[in-house]
């Protein structure tokens, strides 16, 4: 019953959110946030579970994402045909056969010619999209109206809200299926390839072959989630299947920890919102980003689930509470030492303009202004660094379990 | 027919000769031992015969079919498993995951996408019947990169063992073991071989002479002597061979 727990709070998650964010742009957020689920898993499936570093897996998610526009537009021009619902399916198809097609060749080693085919590939897809232009349709792209398939119980699908009931649907089917895949023999045996191909083929196992099972599936589903994204936009161009696409993936996977099944969809959450919520209020977002992903590659490589897996052991033992004081007494002047940097790059960014920073308005391109700001960042920093001894010996207390 | 046969089987690498003119048979349900002096070419010999290199010329016969180029998941598929000098694990996987993971392609599971781990009851019992058997029943949830040097030469010999292949090569099973813990190996080794072939490098002679029935000498890439544990002890070329060494004395007084 227990390990039903994490389904139960995942499947009433998708149900209520749209209940709490009820607007357009909550409802698209929330829409784009289930996409980005799938993807994100979809890619770990190759990342995290079989050691392949792959930096064009957009491929088959705007692959996918293609077939579904032209499915839409199909239905534009000779009638409903299939049940709109299906069109993920129809999706998933296109990027498992495109993953097979691919995967035949590219599955041969992993590591870094495994990551530099991928890379190829991504550059040479987007480069033919803006060729192709019967396929692709060019800069334009592909649209397609999702609302003119045949009804499905009463849903057209013309509302964002009904196209999100869909994408839940889809999305926890396809968590469930990927989730299941990690049980099977197959799943097992791309942990093992990742860890030591040599081995695996001294067991009897065609290595390439282990490769290629999981590198197909997960094709199926990143067209799933292409397919997802055509219904949700309407529209499809030759971003999708771009190289920053695919490194978006990487960046969702990799921050929220490719070692945990439960990451991705971290990472897909929450850069979800950080594209979406972030994006409003300052231009220097991409930035940030970056920065996040460099920080976690050298100080959190198991991600923000390795994070809070962390705390795993200080909560069994019941100490997790010995944490908090020194925590806060960290965070407070973490916390400021990184709005003064933040603050420092806005006033920078917008040169001699006034910026808005944290509800203050900081008058732009004065010397004493960023004196003062760098003066509060050095103290900060330094006191940050006074706090973490302390922080330290808690952390070594509360993780072997002696009381202080 | 012998199980397996080697015939004017040559490698170098580079200029350097490694193996010259090796020809050798193991008859099923033998157990059979390499010993040499370091740089002899055993390692290497264990390569050829499990497919990790191919021969320069001459032939490997397999119950009857020439092997000499065919990848190692192929021999394996033909029921020839291998253990390898230095460990060579899962290692972000636990013992237990180890140990199935070998046993899922003998057990039938193969790549299937359609069963289920947990629900494989007979897999499970056997996966800890096996982490009983090489005294890991303990560590069952550590991952293999945690284990002790000596659990993981245990899971290595388990990972082989599992397989329940026809023939069985184990590089220097006992290499690196305290004594008890090598009679321990050996003792697993013996029982878990039982009925099987065993075709085996080792540089202790206390397990070579308590194991083997046929000893082989290698030395400078050449074989220069195969027989029975008596005859190589007396034989004079072994001898030679050894000369200045004391690893053979040792053996003579086990």
């Amino acid at each position: 019953m227990r390990h039903l727990l994490p389904w139960g709070i995942f499947a009433l998650s998708l149900l209520l959110l749209p209940w709490l964010f009820p607007s357009v742009l909550g409802i698209s957020i929330l829409n784009e946030m289930a996409i980005a689920i799938v993807f994100a898993l979809s890619y770990n499936m190759l990342l995290g579970q079989g050691g392949m570093l792959s930096f064009g897996h957009a491929v088959y998610f705007g692959l996918g994402g293609f077939l579904a526009a032209h499915a839409m537009l199909g239905m534009e021009q000779d009638g409903p045909v299939f049940s709109v619902t299906l069109i993920p399916l129809v999706a998933g198809i296109g990027g498992l056969l495109a993953a097979l097609l691919i995967g035949s060749f590219s599955t041969r080693r992993a590591g870094t010619s495994f990551a530099m085919i991928s890379l190829g590939l991504g550059e040479l897809l987007a480069a033919l999209s803006l060729i192709l232009v019967g396929f692709f349709g060019g800069e334009a792209g592909i649209s397609g109206d999702r609302s003119l398939g045949p009804d499905f119980f009463g849903f057209d699908f013309a509302q964002d809200r009904q196209v999100y009931a869909l994408a839940a649907v889809w999305t926890f089917a396809s968590t469930l299926l990927m989730y299941l895949f990690t049980l099977t023999p197959a799943g097992r045996m791309a942990n093992a390839v990742r860890d030591n191909p040599e081995r695996a083929a001294f067991l009897g196992y065609r290595v390439q072959r282990v490769r290629l099972l999981s590198f197909v599936v997960s094709g199926f589903f990143a067209g799933a989630a292409g397919g997802l994204f055509a219904l949700h936009n309407e529209i499809l161009s030759a971003q999708s299947l771009s190289t920053a696409n695919s490194g978006n993936v990487l960046l969702m996977a990799y921050i929220g920890g490719i070692g945990f099944f439960i990451g991705p969809i971290i990472g897909a959450v929450l850069l979800t919102l950080i594209n979406s919520v972030l994006s409003h209020y300052t231009d220097l977002w991409l930035l940030y980003l970056g920065i996040s992903f460099v920080l976690t590659v050298m100080f959190l490589p198991q991600g923000l689930t390795g994070l809070l897996m962390m705390h795993v052991a200080p909560w069994r033992r019941g100490l997790l509470h010995t944490l908090l004081r020194p925590y806060l007494r960290t965070a407070v002047p973490a916390l400021l030492c990184v709005s003064g940097l933040l603050a420092l790059l806005e006033t920078l960014h917008h040169q001699g303009e006034a910026v808005i920073f944290l509800g203050i308005s900081l008058p732009g391109g004065q010397a004493s202004n960023w004196l003062a700001i760098v003066l509060i960042i050095t103290l900060a920093a330094l006191d940050w660094h006074r706090s973490l001894p302390a922080l330290r010996a808690a952390w070594q207390r509360a993780t072997r379990g002696e009381t202080p | 027919m012998s199980l397996l046969q080697l015939q004017c089987v040559s490698k170098h690498f580079g200029r350097t000769r490694v193996l010259e003119d090796i020809s050798l048979t193991v008859e099923a349900g033998e157990r059979h031992a390499i010993i040499g002096p370091n740089g002899a070419g055993k390692s290497t010999l264990f390569d050829l015969i499990s497919g990790r290199l191919s021969p320069d010329s001459g032939s490997i016969h397999f119950r009857g079919q020439a092997i000499q180029a065919r990848p190692p998941h192929e021999l394996a598929q033909l029921g020839l498993a291998r253990s390898f000098q230095l460990s060579s694990l899962f290692p972000r996987l636990s013992a237990f995951e180890n140990l199935r993971c070998a046993l899922l392609r003998p057990m039938g599971f193969g790549l299937s996408l359609t069963r289920l781990l947990p629900r494989a009851h007979a897999l499970t019992a056997r996966t800890e019947a096996l982490l009983e058997e090489i005294g890991l029943a303990e560590r069952r949830n550590t991952l293999a990169a945690e284990l002790s040097y000596a659990e993981q030469r245990a899971l290595e010999l388990g990972l082989t063992l599992a397989s329940g292949a026809e023939l069985i090569l184990l590089d220097e099973p006992v290499a690196g073991m305290s004594r008890s813990e090598a009679a321990q190996a050996i003792q697993l080794i013996r029982r878990v071989t039982q009925g099987r072939t065993l075709l085996l490098v080792e540089h202790d002679m206390g397990a070579v002479f308590e194991l083997a029935e046929r000893i082989s000498v290698l030395a400078d890439g050449r074989l220069i002597a195969s027989g029975s544990p008596a005859q190589i002890r007396t034989n004079p070329l072994v001898q030679q061979a050894y000369l200045g060494s004391a690893i053979m004395q040792e053996g003579v007084d086990a």
